[in-house]
């Protein structure tokens, strides 16, 4: 079979579903509507339409997010259904990252309940409890009384060897944190092999997306940690992505056990990304005279949103492309991300009574 | 049906009418060939022209099947979340299907030599 059979159905399909994706007239109808419920009725008619149903048969906004979340699962696999093997595998791995984050929030859960000692049966009604991509039993995770018995919960799965690594007076001291970051690295590590099994052109697109991504996110890590945080060098090392150009290429020339691990670490940012290195410098020049928590804060804040319109050039930039390849559909999941996670701020905006003002500058508009 | 197992029928049955196009060649050649020997006054082989003509058919088909699967599947996939685009869709489609067309008349004219 070749590419443009595999593909001449499915990205024409996805393409046809870009250009009628929201435009910001309805995100700004959302964000302008006066209360909650009648941001949510914007939604009429749109192939959001079915959470409307939802807020009202219950009027949960927990619910609508919950929905969101099941919309978001069948998406995936109904593309999944659309490709041949090879790529469809890789959007199971993909689809693996929203498991990942579902058991995140399962530990957060058991965490909580049996570590704080928090009440937590109000939070685990609105737990994504259904399979993923593993058969893993969330009720008896969320109800057991000890770590054992919680990772039991998991057996069979590739998460089970990542939770044995733990134990609970490890998590009891040092929190999830620690976690959180072994179970992202596992899906990470599972990408790289989803990406390497991937044939010719496919390859090299879902290569750079995912490398540029993780640049992207390893910058922010760095610009977060190292600046507000003043994590040490070695628990640096560890909270980045262990992929990207970035970090391989700290990793060849040794600089994260260099002297000055952050002049080197800039240096490889300048070298790869010299734009975002120049921008990065221009907002901390103007904030210089900040001194105030809240200030590198915000710091922090115009740093991430740069960096996200940074990645969404880099996604539009695949959809003018190659038109039988694997980037139109990774540039769709991007464009459908992007579209659930603006719905959902507006929508939290709502529900905490924000101004229309604060939503806008949350959502960089 | 999934889209491809659709792809794969529709693989398939090219596969099929290329066999039968050139099982066809090969049923009638040799009788006109034969008929070629008959008319001494042709000064060319008769039997090499109904190949020329076949092939430019056939060819002409099977390129024209293969554009088809592909700038079908492609208009079906556009079709079904933008319904409104069918005409324009058809008119990629209709390109495709000239290629048929050329091949014929090309194998018209082949035979017009005759």
């Amino acid at each position: 079979m070749s590419r443009v059979s595999d593909y001449a159905f499915v990205n024409a399909k996805l393409r046809a579903r870009i250009g009628i994706m929201h435009d910001s007239t309805l995100f700004d109808e959302m964000i302008k509507a006066p209360s909650l419920t009648e941001a949510v009725a914007k939604l009429e008619g749109s192939h959001h339409a079915n959470l409307l149903e939802v807020y009202r048969n219950t009027g949960d906004l927990q619910q609508l997010e919950l929905q969101m979340l099941d919309d978001e699962i069948s998406l995936y696999r109904e593309i999944e259904g659309y490709l041949p093997s090879l790529p469809s595998s890789f959007i199971s791995v993909l689809l693996e990252k929203i498991e990942v984050d579902n058991v995140k929030n399962v530990i957060r859960l058991w965490y909580s309940d049996v570590v704080r000692q928090h009440i937590i049966s109000y939070r685990s009604a609105y737990l994504y409890k259904k399979q993923i991509v593993h058969e893993i039993d969330y009720d008896k995770a969320v109800n057991a009384v000890s770590f054992p018995e919680f990772v039991h919960a998991f057996k069979g799965t590739p998460y089970e060897a990542v939770l044995d690594a733990f134990s609970m007076e490890r998590l009891a001291s040092e929190g999830l944190f620690p976690l959180e970051i072994a179970l992202d690295h596992l899906w990470f590590s599972h990408l790289e092999k989803g990406i390497e099994k991937l044939g010719g052109i496919d390859r090299k697109i879902a290569s750079q997306i995912y490398n540029t991504d993780v640049d992207l996110k390893n910058i922010l890590m760095l610009t977060r940690y190292s600046y507000s945080y003043h994590l040490a060098y070695e628990e640096l090392e560890r909270v980045m992505i262990p992929m990207g150009y970035i970090y391989k290429e700290a990793e060849k020339t040794g600089a994260l056990k260099s002297d000055d691990p952050m002049s080197v670490l800039s240096a490889i940012v300048r070298h790869h990304y010299p734009q975002i290195s120049e921008e990065i410098q221009r907002i901390r020049r103007t904030a210089d005279d900040l001194t105030t928590v809240e200030e590198n804060n915000r710091e922090i804040v115009l740093i991430e949103a740069y960096l996200g319109e940074r990645r969404k050039h880099e996604y539009k930039k695949i959809l003018v492309g190659d038109p039988f390849s694997i980037g139109v559909v990774l540039a769709y999941f991007f464009l459908c991300l992007q579209e659930d996670s603006t719905i959902r701020a507006i929508l939290s905006g709502k529900y905490y009574g924000r101004s229309e003002m604060k939503i806008r500058e949350g959502l960089g508009l | 049906m999934t889209a491809y197992a659709f792809r794969r029928k529709v693989h398939l049955s090219l596969v099929l009418t290329v066999a039968v196009l050139v099982a066809t060649a090969f049923v009638f050649t040799p009788s006109l060939a034969a008929a070629a020997e008959e008319v001494e006054a042709v000064d060319y082989n008769l039997a090499w022209v109904c190949i020329a003509a076949a092939l430019a058919f056939g060819f002409g088909a099977l390129g024209a099947g293969m554009a088809i699967s592909h700038v079908g599947s492609a208009a079906m996939g556009a079709i079904s979340e933008k319904p409104e685009i069918a005409t324009n869709a058809l008119i990629f489609i209709a390109l495709a299907e000239g290629l048929v067309v050329f091949g014929f008349i090309t194998a018209l004219m082949i035979l017009g030599k005759i």
